[in-house]
């Protein structure tokens, strides 16, 4: 397959599913003209496109399932994973309704201080280990299963690293540090440029709920969420708005787990 | 905040119908994608706090499904027993509609869309089913968007094989 015919493929596809500008929408639309052929393949896909519609959009119009109703009305408390007590619900409340910082967050002042600690101690994480040419990680990439296997007996749960090669980046491997005389776990990834990025999960002592904040410091960009016992960094010297994506993804990886 | 937090869990729930579709499409099976639903709801409903506003509730939505859904593949436990396609029943495949030569046509394309290879086959549902775009389901997939078009390439001529071949074969009965 010749390079030219892998362009002219992918416009074609771009052309069927919308994704082309009006100018060169009208390009592709008058070249089909001249190429039956391929006029005929690209009817096809849209046929494909109208029979799986036909097939699937009727589960749009389907009753909801009892069971799937039950768990849209019922409280938001989470019900496997781990509990928040009432007490901790309503400061978390107050909180955001004061807006006052995280003094009254969950276990008193000492919380206050823990969440720019964290962030804290990934940049040191990274800045540490990340600029470690020769042995950054501790277990690299193809020791893999018995440094997952170390992780989830230090953490006390499975951890699996997200895959970051979308963004151009792959697994290095990791090591255990400390985060606040427990456990934590650092993974590192890599790109063609020798860019880093370090992933820091930590445990909380209460539970903990605070959406992706941005920290910056020494050049280095650090993502930073709590999601209950556990909290997350993503720190890197690549730009924040890619960082960001990485972020997401990573979260997404650990909702998902 | 609260009535935020309330107003964010209506948007949640007005996303189930799209949320049911894609786990259809994706799985092929109705019990098995109500579950998948639930799962996902409930544990966007308790990492709301998560959630940027800045982002579309239904892609974020779709990434958590999709990602469980992998999730359950890799670990082999969500899929149960494997199932051979010529095995399942008519009831496992997405509702039947009332035209019978119209069901001849949307039994085939069921069934074509679960014999595709599963990378190729969520690029396709995100893309013609759910139509998204190339970036959205790249971002979905966590893949480059040169990879969702190469992927969406390949199910797209896979599809038109396969639907060749079980139309040449009108009367192909199930075991």
């Amino acid at each position: 397959m010749s390079d030219e015919h892998t362009i002219r493929e992918t416009a074609l596809h771009a052309f069927v599913d919308n994704e082309l500008d009006v100018e060169a929408g009208r390009e592709v639309e008058t070249w089909l003209r001249q190429h039956p052929d391929q006029k005929q393949e690209t009817e096809l896909w849209k046929e494909q496109k109208a029979k799986l519609k036909a097939a699937f959009d009727p589960v749009l119009d389907e009753t909801i399932p009892y069971a799937i109703q039950e768990t849209l009305n019922k409280s938001a408390r989470p019900k496997k994973s781990f509990t928040i007590p009432w007490r901790n619900m309503a400061a978390s409340i107050l909180l955001l309704v004061t807006g006052i910082g995280t003094g009254l967050y969950m276990s008193g002042p000492k919380a206050e201080k823990s969440w720019p600690l964290f962030a804290q101690n990934a940049i040191s994480s990274h800045l540490v280990f990340a600029s470690d040419v020769s042995k950054p990680v501790e277990f690299a990439a193809p020791q893999q299963s018995y440094f997952l296997a170390l992780v989830k007996e230090r953490m006390a749960r499975s951890l699996t690293p997200p895959a970051l090669t979308f963004a151009g980046f792959k697994f290095l491997g990791g090591r255990i540090v400390p985060h606040e005389d427990k456990p934590a776990v650092l993974f590192m990834y890599e790109n063609v440029n020798g860019k880093r990025i370090t992933l820091l999960v930590g445990q909380n002592d209460t539970p903990k709920r605070k959406a992706m904040k941005l920290w910056t410091k020494n050049k280095l960009n650090c993502f930073f969420w709590f999601d209950g016992k556990l909290s997350f960094s993503v720190t890197s010297d690549i730009e924040d708005t890619k960082l960001k994506l990485v972020s997401e993804q990573v979260q997404e990886h650990f909702i998902s787990i | 905040m609260g009535s935020d937090k309330q107003d964010l869990r209506s948007r949640v729930a007005m996303e189930v119908p799209y949320l049911r579709r894609f786990a259809r499409a994706l799985t092929g099976n109705p019990t098995l994608s109500d579950d998948l639903v639930q799962d996902c709801i409930e544990r966007a409903l308790t990492r709301l706090h998560l959630y940027d506003e800045t982002r579309n509730i239904r892609t974020w939505l779709y990434t958590i499904l999709r990602n469980l859904y992998i999730n359950g593949l890799r670990q082999d436990i969500r899929r149960g027993p494997h199932m051979n396609i010529d095995d399942v029943s008519e009831q496992n495949f997405a509702q039947q509609p009332v035209q019978a030569e119209q069901a001849v046509i949307v039994h085939d394309i069921s069934k074509a869309l679960a014999q595709l290879p599963d990378d190729q086959r969520e690029v396709l549902v995100l893309i013609a089913i759910e139509e998204l775009s190339y970036e959205e389901a790249a971002n979905i997939i966590g893949t480059p968007i040169g990879t969702v078009m190469s992927r969406l390439s390949r199910a797209r001529s896979r599809l038109k094989i396969i639907m060749s071949e079980t139309s040449d074969i009108p009367a192909r009965q199930s075991k």
